[in-house]
């Protein structure tokens, strides 16, 4: 049965893997299939979407900061709404993530960020505080279907993920069938954690990541936390809250006292109902840098371990995919590929694996 | 005071309240107000009796109270102890309390007496409902005590529950069976008896002195499991200690665990389902059954089930008058309905409540409105006045426990259920929750369960159902045809989530209205399924995330610990690389002798502010002045002149002997 081609084939469901399909597919004349799970609103969060992160490398910063202006850029022309500007905290109580925020916090400020250090004790409770002012976090509601209308003007196909066959090939491409259709891919890109784990054997995964509980847990209307996206960095748990007086959204890190985690992370607002719970697990690098690229046993591009900034990534990860990649993306891209151990671990990035689960 | 909602204590079929004593009257207080009632009765059942049927209001309309809807009380004096809070419904009635309410924008002291001469406020608790979630439960905050661990957890005191816990101990297992309600038996006397069944009462006696013969088992009434996890659980339960009613919160865990939750009655979804005098026919039927409670003297059913028709005519034996059933269901046929007939109560079919709404005065009742219950034909009839309608809607498996546990649920498009999926395999379902109908098959079904957690061979259950010619099979939970009159609020379960039905307009946006700021009820997701708010094939993972109980987060003390010094490396591995492949460690001392915090970067020009082109960074500040960096190899050919940018620019520094080669992370 003769099929149709196409360039790229995108597995993926979050805006990372929207915004590098439909990028592809606008910026560099690519064409390009998109394989995902179409946006629910009746499942809860399972993800922050935001303009900075906690990383201590210069060039991060600096890939961060250009694909944030462009990323809004693009999303401003796509549709009103879809992102807002946040000052986030991110919270260390430990002297090594205390240390780590001091190093973010002088990168972030080289990088042209104000980024201030917070030690009210009205503010932070423990530790130290590092706010950065004016961030970009994406309103999850309004972004799924404003991208999924973009990728439709952009001539991206997408494919349901639930009813899409996949064959990938050694050589990195793959036969997609939907129904009665046939697409030829000539190029596939696992661009997020359920692609990855779904279209890759285990044992080509575990070389390179590895699964992490992550319970996403939604409370009643609250009163405001200390900002609309708090990161306890040693407690495993991200907070968002939109509205100042909205149901707050809590990542937790872990299986192990998720609820007492959370708990201690809003003592100021506590006691707080329980509005939906849901657990699942996502993929983290080994070495805590990000991944673009193969590994052993596939040839298939992987994008993983961008963490909460994987969608400013996407102008630059687009860039690399179409070849058009400057000097500098593909130095960084390089050293995070996912064949070179060595250089990897040269590239790696502060790691939260391993912090969290202290009870006193 | 008066209990004008009180049933003769010689009202046929039971209906004066078995769970009472007559000749032991007793008096308590409540905001201030005295409460009459009997040796037996619950808080609730005593208020209900004495004609407070309301909560307060929500949107400027009345809320029922009702076993699943009404505020906690506390004994009178502003106790904060959350265990002195309990809730109404399960708390015996015991002469002499002196209780208040807890909510929301309750008045106190005199605020409070004043309101009682409010107009209305004789047969409301006039709780303050608006706000995404009134009606608190203190005692979800409390930790709890954690009891001895047993083998077999059973959930539910019905007829399934009590044959699990049997069946256990008979296997030798230590048994807890817990049950919400001050009794065991569930619901089946509300079903009566079937055929050549064993009754109900017969087996409930049975089953119950079994049990109170049998050492290794526990029951636990008044006590209401709050979470469920493969092996144990979390329950609140209310006990008499020096004869006043207390909570406590207990964790157990157990090797096993049996939920025979029975199932649960859909409320039908019209506007005005949840006002004061609307009720489902369970609830209805164990109030009178119970505690001898009936809500007015003039009824109205509308229904979809055979059972209605067995309850409408007990009702009437007890002096209440029929005014009317109403059937959603086109001709039905079944024995109940040919006794009603034969009876003389006037019946209609093919009919849904299209609304219930109250009157401008208390005595004006309520005027209920019907449709055609078939889509295409938008014809409403003229409304009847009655004083409480009884509302029968479809059932559903009380899966919450379930879905806690993390078990599955899916929906079933034919029952209109959500219906349980896989899950862990120390958790077994018995009776009604696993689809069981029949009093001998949930007795059955049991033992079935307890033979599969302990991996016996399977016991077989049998449930025959009646063929569809001779009992016209239970239709689902009626909805009411969308009218845009914008009277009456309707919502999709009779919970605490009180969740609404959109109006028409806004059908489209579902989310809006399932909200994300509170748990919803199953219950809840099975109406917006039936009401197309929410896809079908999204139902289970709604239910799976959403359908988690009450749950209180507070902060329990849970604190981050420093790990043990020495337990960082010297060189924090997101520095590795950064200054090349061999850095060193290089003292730094500061021109006007401040110390520089870690993080500061060390530069070798003072118009360089490009952190990719530091040469080093601060890893910690020395103790008289600069800091020690990490640097990237510096030959001695290079510049000469360093700078350190901190908060206030580049501060000129002269840097030290390196020192030897640093470990890196």
């Amino acid at each position: 049965m003769a099929g149709k081609t196409c360039d790229l084939a995108i597995f993926g469901s979050t805006p990372l893997a929207q915004l590098l399909a439909g990028l592809l597919a606008a910026e560099h004349g690519q064409s390009v299939c998109l394989v995902g799970t179409p946006w629910s609103p009746f499942h809860l969060p399972r993800r922050f979407d935001l303009s900075v992160v906690p990383a201590t490398r210069p060039e991060t910063w600096a890939l961060l900061a250009e694909g944030t202006a462009e990323t809004l850029r693009l999303l401003a022309g796509i549709g009103r709404g879809l992102f807002e500007r946040v000052d986030p905290l991110v919270i260390g109580e430990t002297a090594a993530s205390i240390d780590m925020l001091a190093h973010l916090r002088h990168v972030a400020s080289g990088t042209g960020l104000a980024a201030e250090r917070v030690t009210d004790s009205r503010i932070v409770a423990a530790g130290t505080g590092c706010r950065i002012r004016d961030a970009a976090l994406l309103v999850t509601g309004r972004l799924e279907p404003a991208l999924e209308s973009w990728l439709d003007r952009q001539g991206v196909q997408r494919l349901p993920a639930d009813h899409t066959s996949a064959s990938l090939r050694r050589d990195g491409s793959a036969q997609l069938q939907q129904g009665g259709e046939i697409v030829d891919a000539r190029r596939v890109v696992l661009a997020d954690d359920a692609a990855i784990r779904r279209h890759l054997p285990a044992e080509i995964v575990a070389k390179v990541l590895q699964p992490r509980a992550v319970s996403s847990v939604v409370t009643e209307p609250a009163r405001p936390l200390a900002a609309p996206f708090v990161h306890y960095l040693d407690r495993g748990v991200m907070l968002g809250q939109r509205g100042g007086r909205g149901p707050v959204t809590a990542l937790a890190d872990g299986d192990q006292e998720v609820l007492p985690r959370i708990g201690s992370c809003l003592a100021a607002q506590v006691p707080l109902l329980r509005a939906g719970q849901t657990r699942f697990e996502r993929l983290e690098t080994l070495d805590g840098a990000p991944l673009v690229g193969s590994v052993a046993g596939s040839k298939a591009t992987l994008i993983a371990g961008f963490g909460v900034g994987g969608a400013f990534f996407a102008p630059a990860l687009a860039r690399l995919l179409a070849g058009a990649a400057s000097a500098a993306e593909e130095s960084y891209f390089a050293a995070r590929g996912g064949a070179r151990a060595a250089a990897r671990r040269q590239a790696a990035d502060w790691t939260d694996a391993g912090r969290t689960g202290h009870a006193a | 005071m008066k209990q004008p909602n009180r049933l003769a204590a010689d009202a046929p079929h039971g209906f004066g309240g078995g769970e009472l004593d007559r000749e032991r009257p007793l008096r308590f207080r409540l905001d201030g107000r005295s409460i009459g009632g009997y040796a037996g009765d619950t808080v609730l059942s005593a208020v209900l009796a004495a004609g407070i049927d309301t909560a307060g209001k929500r949107g400027g309309e009345e809320i029922g109270l009702g076993e699943r809807f009404a505020p906690a009380v506390t004994p009178a004096g502003g106790s904060s102890d959350p265990l002195q809070a309990l809730p109404m419904d399960r708390t015996p009635a015991i002469d002499g309390l002196d209780l208040v309410t807890l909510g929301t924008g309750r008045a106190a002291g005199w605020g409070r007496r004043l309101r009682r001469l409010l107009p209305g406020a004789g047969h409301s608790l006039r709780q303050s409902l608006d706000g995404p979630t009134p009606l608190r439960a203190p005692w979800l905050q409390v930790p709890g005590e954690t009891l001895e661990e047993t083998d077999t957890i059973v959930v539910g005191g019905g007829l399934a529950g009590m044959s699990a816990a049997l069946a256990a101990a008979a296997a030798g297992d230590r048994v807890v069976l817990l049950e919400r309600r001050p009794m065991l038996g569930g619901d089946a006397r509300f079903f009566g008896p079937v055929g050549d069944e064993e009754t109900p009462d017969a087996a409930i006696a049975r089953l119950s002195a079994a049990l109170a013969g049998a050492p290794n088992v526990t029951v636990l009434l008044r006590s209401e499991v709050l979470g469920a996890w493969p092996t144990g659980i979390r329950a609140h339960q209310v006990e008499l200690r020096d004869g006043r009613p207390v909570g406590r919160v207990v964790t157990l865990a157990g090797k096993r665990l049996v939920l025979a939750t029975g199932t649960a009655e859909r409320l039908p979804v019209f506007p005005g389902n949840r006002a004061p005098a609307v009720s489902g026919t369970v609830m209805a039927f164990h109030r009178a059954d119970r505690y001898g409670v009936w809500l007015g003297r003039r009824v109205l059913f509308s229904t979809t089930r055979n059972t209605a028709y067995r309850l409408a005519m007990l009702a009437k034996d007890a002096g209440i008058e029929v005014q009317r059933i109403v059937d959603t269901r086109l001709n039905p046929q079944s024995r109940f309905i040919d006794f009603c007939k034969a009876s003389g109560i006037t019946s209609a079919s093919g009919l849904v409540v299209r609304e219930a709404l109250p009157g401008k005065h208390r005595r004006d009742g309520l005027a209920v409105g019907f449709a055609v219950a078939i889509e295409e034909v938008e014809q409403d009839t003229e409304p009847l006045v009655t004083e409480q309608v009884i509302a029968a809607g479809g059932w559903q498996p009380a899966l919450a426990l379930w879905l806690m546990a993390g078990g599955g649920c899916r929906w079933n498009a034919e029952a209109a259920q959500l219906q349980p999926g896989e899950g862990p395999a120390s958790i077994a379902l018995a009776g009604a929750v696993a689809g069981w109908l029949g009093h001998t098959a949930c007795q059955q079904s049991g033992k079935a369960a307890v033979a599969r957690l302990l991996g016996r061979p399977p016991v077989a259950v049998t449930d025959p159902q009646i063929e569809a010619i001779y009992e016209t099979p239970d239709g689902i939970t009626p909805v009411a045809p969308q009218r845009n009159s914008g009277r009456g609020h309707a919502y999709l379960d009779g919970g605490r989530s009180l969740t609404l039905r959109p109006p028409p307009s806004r059908e489209a946006d579902g989310l809006r209205f399932l909200g994300t700021e509170r748990a919803l009820s199953v219950g809840d997701v099975a109406a917006a399924v039936q009401t197309e708010l929410v896809p079908v094939a999204q139902a289970g993972v709604i239910a799976a995330e959403r359908c988690l109980g009450a749950v209180d987060i507070t902060d329990s003390g849970w604190r981050v610990v420093a790990p043990a010094a020495g337990s960082e490396p010297a060189v924090p591995s997101y520095l590795a690389g950064r200054f090349g492949t061999k850095p060193q460690l290089v003292p730094v001392t500061a021109a006007d002798g401040r110390s520089f915090e870690p993080g500061c970067l060390l530069y070798d020009s003072s118009d360089t502010t490009d952190p990719r082109l530091a040469i080093g960074v601060i890893l910690r500040p020395a103790p008289g002045s600069g800091g020690l960096a990490l640097a990237r190899r510096l030959s001695r050919q290079q510049a000469r002149r360093y700078f350190v940018r901190d908060s206030s620019g580049p501060i000129p520094v002269t840097l030290g002997e390196p020192l030897p080669s640093p470990g890196s992370g």
